[in-house]
């Protein structure tokens, strides 16, 4: 049920150097030239699956089977060099299974903690809706806390630590729907959809020889991944943009056709992504744009429709994007309005 | 905009355009100055305020600017004034009837109400964002007229519906439900559909709902209210019972016919005032010259001392030719030409005033002897339209065939209509010839039978026709004398059934001199009778007039041309109608103007700033305006890459406008989001040149126009504007 795959290529340990702009700018563009060597045709789910490692938050990957979720997360965790952990979800899992469990070691006399698959840089939870709620709280948990406690014992986890779980739409057979509570952990939630006949085209004929995983290599080490983190983090935003991301989460509050608005958290999230995806973009600095571009993916999974407007679609996350880029088009950007003097 | 229709149903209770003018003038006085300043900047309440106080100066220079310092400036004088407009005002809401006469203090009483209607709103609608609100207002303006009038003006309503509608999805902040704005977009449909229903509702389940009025009309005439004119005159003598108007005593022994106005010009449809005579203000102990009168004719001076008793309106009732006048409450003005007193903002009524006046008493020969050259002065007074009907020029040559001189021709035309005519208020109303004009005149003298109006009017005709310069004046007849007193005063009652017209001839050398060519009424002058022809029943020197047989209750009085009256009620108010129009027309240029001049201020602004510290704002801000000057879609939902975009696309820029545009776009976000400085602007007004050339380009002359005389940018808050396309995952 779990594996690990520890990556073996651990190039210079030069963690304390700090990178600029523009050398983060580069490596983003190197390892989403690598990812997309692996899933072509997907570059906004590739950019946004980056843009949330470097902002440190978690990722959620929702779609039918079979388009590529796990081959994402895997790329993206060979990529840039990092420890990564698979788990995948059964009904079956037990919380033990993810966390560790305490082992009574018969030479030493005492119980060793043996780790769990969630102690590695990037874990990737597959069909995450289909554990029980336990085991689902107990992944959910250690997201949140970033450490885990087994027998009173807690154990912090590695840095980074992104997980990306991957689920089925919950309309489908056999799954435990994540309670909103739950949801709010995941940073941004996208779904991959189908690939474009091409890009399908040029999968087959690869595949049809080998994985192309195995061939994949790391371009950053984790170190270099824990430095453009702290540049990520160091990108300016103006009170301006600051302001337009509140306006926007303060109209879903007041919506009329949304039951639960985006909370200060989101809205933390929503910033913080938006710093990645700036760097990502080559910009020191966040445009508006960059939060526009988030607000679907960062706010979509967390806010819930009232059932009148459910009834209208039934599709909740097409109303939710509908709604969402409603929203972001009436609110006014900074842009246009009259410069303050 | 939701106001000016909301006015719409008190058309029904005021009469007359001159109320609207007004109302849109108050509007526009709150409305125009706060927006500007919103516009350039100035905080919501900052605009409310600027507003209010807009409102405040243009009451002040309409109503009362005698009272401030260079009209604008109230002083303590000011308040007083307004006191006075605010009384008499009351005083004609009293004594009128739906629907009332626009008299100045009624006008200043609306400018009041709207202008503070319309602060209100502004507050509450722009300062406090609760526009929602402003539609209790607008229902506040719409509902009484329907009680007074007793019908729903359904028209109004549904276009305050859609007004109040169109308020509404003009404010984005109001968040709106699928369902919401189905109903913003149906509205007007609906509130239609509800007022209809109200309607019907209401007229069956109401009792007297339907009835034509609560406000039965009776009270003084609608002449004594101000309004004057020979067809008021006309429906004011038809009009059952007789109404005491004022009393006066006088020092002259002779009959004196008090005057309020004169009509000077005649267009062939109708006897109007023209206006165009030296005003001057009136003051105590001031003497005024008669035009036209010289030393050689007899002279008696009078003194009058009138006493208002139930007339109101500004016109003042002096004998002719009056001289001074004293004892006046209020801003009074003298005619020069006419020797009339009227006011723009007093009433005449209550009040107690002393005339001097002159009795002028030619002899006939004086008058047949006056050469016939007419000063330039008084040639209007000659002027006709070309086309005379046959039947008037049929009678002026059978009448005055055997004349010599003008006065004989003058005194022929009144003895014509002296002796073959007969007096009937009823004859010209019940035939269809009721009225001053060419065709009721010709009528008249086939028929031989109407009342002053027609013997007035015919008679200045003729006397035009003959050469001798004419007008007709409207007043009272001497009236009832009640007895004397101990000071030596003649003391005369006058009313209602005394309102007479007749006409003036001038005679160079004498001057303006009245005849009296209606049979029955009033008295003959002596210089206009000869003793050796017969004498008729007004030869007798009475100083009792004859008074005509009460005119006959007729059910079709009220059938008076309306064109006629509303035209005639717009020349006699025209010099108020003139102020408020031309501080009305300078509105309307300045607004006109505005917009283009603010735009050009704009760009200068920013072209002088274009190398400081704000450059790259100023000139993302100027491609912003072009843009949307030139028609581009330009929604504030759009960030400066979104625009960017669209420009590119719309605009089809090429490669040297899109590396330009590019390049403002680039600082300008680095101005605006980064930490760090901005780059040097020195390139930027060139871009901004070429980027803004390229769009101008890229669109028809027509929106370049349109863009630089009506700027959009200016004058409109930008939309919410479209959804845009994702570009998320």
């Amino acid at each position: 049920m779990t594996e690990t795959s520890t990556q073996a290529p651990q190039p210079q340990a030069d963690g304390a150097r700090s990178l600029s702009f523009a050398e983060v700018h580069d490596l983003a563009a190197r390892i989403i030239r690598n990812v997309e060597s692996v899933i072509s045709g997907k570059p906004d789910a590739v950019r946004m699956a980056l843009t949330v490692v470097l902002a440190g938050g978690h990722l959620l990957l929702e779609d039918v089977p079979g388009v590529g979720k796990t081959m994402l997360a895997r790329a993206l965790g060979t990529t840039v060099g990092s420890r990564v952990n698979r788990i995948q979800f059964t009904p079956d899992l037990l919380p033990s299974d993810v966390t560790g469990v305490s082992v009574y070691d018969q030479v030493e006399r005492r119980f060793q903690f043996s780790p769990g698959p969630i102690f590695a840089n990037i874990v990737i939870g597959d069909e995450i809706n289909r554990a029980s709620p336990k085991t689902q709280s107990a992944l959910l948990e250690s997201m949140e806390e970033r450490q885990v406690t087994v027998d009173g014992t807690t154990y912090p986890l590695s840095t980074p630590f992104t997980v990306v779980a991957t689920q089925n739409p919950i309309e489908m057979e056999g799954t435990y729907a994540l309670p909103e509570a739950q949801r709010d952990r995941f940073m941004v939630r996208i779904s991959m959809g189908y690939p474009s006949a091409a890009a399908e085209v040029s999968m087959l004929t690869r595949r049809e020889s080998a994985n192309p995983l195995d061939t994949l290599g790391a371009v950053v080490s984790n170190d270099e991944l824990v430095a453009m983190m702290d540049t990520v983090a160091s990108v300016y935003v103006s009170p301006a943009v600051t302001h337009y991301a509140v306006e926007i989460a303060r109209a879903t509050r007041v919506h009329p056709d949304l039951r639960l608005g985006a909370s200060p958290r989101s809205t933390l999230q929503l910033v913080r992504a938006a710093r990645a995806l700036a760097v990502i973009d080559g910009y020191e600095f966040v445009l508006p744009d960059h939060v526009d571009r988030l607000v679907v993916p960062v706010f979509g999974h967390r806010l819930v429709a009232t059932s009148r407007a459910l009834g209208h679609t039934g599709d909740s996350a097409a109303l939710m994007s509908g709604l969402l880029e409603e929203i972001v088009a009436a609110t006014p950007v900074p842009a246009i309005a009259p410069s303050p003097r | 905009m939701l106001l000016l229709v909301s006015l719409l149903p008190l058309a029904s209770v005021i009469q007359g355009a001159d109320w609207w003018v007004t109302a849109v003038v108050a509007i526009a006085s709150v409305v125009v100055p706060a927006g500007v300043v919103r516009s350039l900047g100035g905080a919501a309440w900052v605009g409310s305020v600027v507003g209010a106080a807009a409102w405040v100066v243009v009451l002040v220079v309409l109503f009362v600017p005698q009272s401030a310092i260079l009209g604008i400036v109230p002083t303590p004088d000011t308040i007083a004034a307004v006191q006075d407009l605010a009384v008499a005002a009351g005083q004609s809401i009293y004594v009128q009837s739906v629907p009332v006469d626009p008299i100045t203090p009624l006008l200043f009483l609306l400018a009041v109400g709207i202008g503070a209607v319309t602060v209100l709103v502004d507050v509450i609608g722009v300062t406090l964002r609760s526009p929602a609100i402003t539609g209790v207002f607008a229902l506040g303006l719409l509902v009484p007229p329907s009680i007074f009038t007793g019908s729903l003006d359904l028209v109004a309503y549904l276009a305050a519906g859609a007004a109040y509608l169109f308020v509404l999805r003009s404010n984005r902040r109001m968040p709106l439900s699928v369902g919401a704005r189905a109903f913003v977009r149906t509205g007007a449909l609906v509130i239609g559909a509800a007022v209809v229903a109200v309607t019907i509702a209401a007229g069956t389940l109401v009792p007297g709902f339907s009835t034509r009025s609560v406000v039965q009309p009776d009270g003084p005439s609608s002449f004594g209210s101000g309004v004057s004119a020979l067809a008021d005159l006309g429906r004011d003598l038809q009009r059952p019972g007789n109404t005491p108007h004022f009393s006066y005593r006088t020092t002259s022994t002779s009959s004196q016919y008090l005057r309020m106005l004169t009509l000077d010009r005649f267009e062939g449809t109708q006897w109007t005032s023209s206006g165009e005579h030296p005003v001057v203000e009136q003051s105590d102990g001031e003497r005024l010259a008669v035009p036209g009168l010289t030393s050689g004719v007899t002279v008696e001076e009078a003194t009058v001392d009138v006493e208002i008793t139930g007339l109101v309106g500004e016109l003042l009732p002096v004998p002719f030719p009056a001289v001074a006048v004293s004892g006046l409450r209020g801003q009074w003005e003298w005619d020069t030409d006419g020797l009339t007193v009227s006011s723009r903002s007093s009433s005449v009524e209550g009040q107690e005033y002393s005339v001097t006046s002159l009795v002028i008493e030619p002899t006939a020969d004086q008058l047949r002897d006056a050469p016939e050259d007419v000063p330039g002065g008084v040639a209007p007074y000659l002027e006709l339209p070309d086309e005379i009907p046959d039947g008037i020029r049929d009678v002026f040559e059978a009448v005055t065939a055997d004349t010599d001189t003008r006065y004989d021709a003058a005194y022929a035309i009144q003895q014509y209509l002296r002796t073959d005519f007969a007096y009937s208020v009823a004859t010209p109303v019940n035939d269809g010839y009721d009225g001053d004009g060419f065709e009721a005149i010709a009528q008249f003298l086939e028929a031989e039978s109407g009342y002053c109006v027609h013997f007035a009017s015919a008679m200045a005709i003729l006397s035009r026709m003959a050469g001798i310069p004419a007008r007709v004046s409207l007043g009272y007849l001497p009236g009832d004398r009640v007895g004397s007193d101990d000071d030596g005063f003649l003391a005369y009652r006058v009313g209602s059934d005394d309102l007479h017209s007749w006409p003036e001839l001038y005679f160079a050398g004498v001057g303006w001199v009245p005849f009296e060519p209606t049979p029955g009424r009033g008295t003959v002058p002596s210089y206009a009778f000869e003793p050796s022809t017969t004498p008729d029943t007004g030869d007798v020197p009475d100083p009792t007039v004859s008074r005509a047989p009460t005119a006959t209750p007729s059910p079709t009085a009220s059938e008076d041309p309306a064109a006629a009256r509303s035209a005639a009620r717009g020349e006699e108010t025209g010099r108020q109608t003139a102020a408020v129009g031309s501080v009305l027309l300078l509105l309307v240029v300045l607004s006109l103007l505005t917009p283009a001049a603010m735009r050009v201020l704009r760009r200068r602004r920013r072209w002088s700033r274009i190398e400081g510290p704000s450059g790259a704002e100023d000139a993302w801000d100027e491609i912003v305006d072009s843009a949307t000057d030139l028609g581009f879609v330009v929604s504030e939902g759009d960030s400066e890459r979104d625009l960017a975009g669209r420009l590119r696309d719309t605009g089809r820029l090429d490669g040297g406008a899109s590396a330009a545009l590019d390049r403002v776009l680039d600082s300008r976000e680095r101005s605006r989001y980064s930490d760090g400085a901005s780059g040097p602007g020195f390139t930027l007004r060139t871009d901004v040149e070429v980027v803004v050339a390229s769009l101008a380009a890229s669109v028809p002359t027509s929106r370049r126009v349109r863009g630089a005389l009506v700027p959009a940018s200016v004058l409109s808050r930008r939309s919410a504007g479209p959804v845009r396309p994702a570009r998320t995952s």
